[in-house]
């Protein structure tokens, strides 16, 4: 009874090993997609709205749960303070910080900040082909994660449950 | 009408980087109501009808050379600030040649004009000269002309006259907001402005930023002639307010609204009334007797006086 129960508690653990992996990239796919999502919305908000950028922010900050909501949110609320302190220089700085604990890689990170350089342009089309391009960036990285991820779960996942039978045919 | 009551607020409209230099020159000078930026060019500031050059160190230079000159770079800095870093934003303001700063402070803009095929603005790049305008409330500044606008219990259809830098706009909202709120023997009125350039107000974000009033109803944004139909049909205001009237649309509608049993009150570039009259464009205003009551501003010396001139009226009464 007690070698069933050992067997079946070291191939849960690998199988949750498994499930873990795929469970952090599946996050940080998630997590590509909110900030697709970001530059979308921002798109929308501008041809829509014709709102400033630190207004289109105040927007998507409100209608997202997520913590980049509550970032949105900061960075229009202290574009428009008054501070003195522009756009470009609050969108880095609280991305900066933001990135500190984040699973984004750098290509990734440096798709985020260089919105502050694409900025002051004085045709709206401009504004969104810019915004289109980052968003593009980001949607070819996240494309390319979920085919490596599809590949690389089924890998994992084998590995992993191979391990665990391996493991209990040598404690056998 | 004299005496400045607001706060330098004006500060606030430069970046960090350029801010420290304005709070010193704000120390410095008071009453600042104009200051004029050319790239490369030294800058001017405009203080009780005086001109004056600055310094590096934002007070006065002692001699020739020595005055500050605005960098093309200090320009774009302080019109991304402005514009929070999205041009675009402004774009209908900018081509419009001006556009209004939070606080009501407005921005004139020069630069390099991009034209379609039939003339028509699509972009102002290379902006290189900027005139800023300060917005000031001046509290007390329609406490002796309010009145003078009424008659048989009612507002008349009242007209400010005065050249550009007399406080055409600064009289109009204490106007506005005196009646408004009402005073003394004088009943709180519902009050419709249509604030096409943002100065009367200030508005931010839909909220009126100066004081306008409790009755008061500010249509921010919008142009004359379809906010005032709009303010009539939305709000039932009892006044209109509107400022600088400056085409025959303009002219057309305020002789429209006048005929809908609210009484109007604008403002007009100019100097007296007969130079009003003479324009081909105001001739309506003046063949349907749409305005019968008319203060005239003007400055002498940073004093403003306002006298008061009414159709029927030989004789030009002096208020203050």
């Amino acid at each position: 009874m007690l070698y069933f129960l050992g067997i079946f508690c070291i191939m849960t653990g690998a199988f949750g090993y498994g499930k873990a992996y795929m469970y952090r990239q599946k996050s940080h796919v998630l997590l590509l997609y909110r900030m697709e999502s970001i530059f979308r919305l921002m798109q929308s908000e501008i041809t829509y709205k014709k709102q400033s950028l630190p207004q289109a922010c105040l927007e998507i900050g409100k209608r997202m749960p997520e913590k980049e909501g509550e970032i949105l949110t900061e960075i229009g609320r202290q574009a428009q303070d008054g501070s003195g302190r522009g756009f470009r220089e609050i969108w880095k700085e609280y991305w900066e910080v933001y990135l500190r604990d984040s699973p984004l890689e750098l290509e990734e990170r440096r798709i985020l900040l260089e919105i502050s350089q694409f900025t002051g342009y004085e045709d709206e089309h401009i504004q969104q082909e810019m915004l289109e391009r980052q968003k593009e960036r980001f949607a070819d990285i996240r494309k390319r994660k979920e085919d490596k991820n599809r590949e690389q779960n089924k890998l994992v996942m084998t590995l992993s449950l191979s391990a665990g039978a391996l493991l209990i045919l040598l404690l056998l | 009408m004299r005496g400045l009551e607001a706060e330098e607020t004006w500060v606030s409209i430069f970046p960090l980087e350029q801010r420290r230099y304005w709070e010193t020159v704000s120390r410095t000078i008071k009453n600042i109501t104009e200051i004029r930026l050319r790239a490369n060019r030294p800058i001017f500031v405009y203080s009780d009808g005086r001109e004056l050059l600055l310094d590096h160190s934002g007070g006065f230079p002692g001699e020739e050379g020595r005055e500050k000159r605005t960098t093309y770079e200090e320009i774009q800095q302080l019109i991304d600030y402005l514009c929070r870093d999205s041009r675009y934003a402004y774009g209908e303001e900018l081509r419009r040649g001006y556009f209004t700063a939070p606080g009501g402070h407005r921005i004139g803009v020069v630069g390099e004009l991009v034209t379609d095929s039939e003339g028509r603005v699509r972009v102002l790049k290379h902006i290189a000269g900027v005139n800023i305008r300060i917005a000031r409330q001046v509290l007390s500044a329609g406490k002796k002309v309010q009145p003078y606008l009424y008659r048989n219990g009612g507002i008349e259809n009242t007209l400010i006259i005065s050249p550009p830098g007399c406080g055409k706009t600064t009289l109009l909202r204490d106007l506005i907001r005196r009646i408004s709120d009402g005073s003394g023997s004088y009943q709180g009125r519902t009050v419709g402005v249509v604030d096409e350039r943002g100065e009367i107000a200030a508005c931010y974000q839909g909220v009126p930023q100066l004081q306008v009033g409790a009755r008061t109803d500010v249509l921010d944004n919008c142009p004359k002639q379809h906010g005032m139909t709009m303010l009539l049909r939305s709000m039932s205001p009892q006044v209109i307010a509107v400022d600088e009237l400056g085409s025959r649309e303009d002219a057309a509608t305020v002789s429209e609204m006048a005929g809908c049993g609210c009484s109007i009150l604008a403002t007009i570039h100019g100097n007296s009334v007969e130079d009003i009259r003479k324009k081909e464009m105001f001739r309506l205003l003046f063949q349907e007797e749409v305005f019968t009551n008319f203060l005239l501003l003007e400055k002498e010396k940073g004093v403003y006086h306002v006298s008061r001139q009414r159709i029927g009226e030989e004789q030009i009464c002096c208020i203050s």
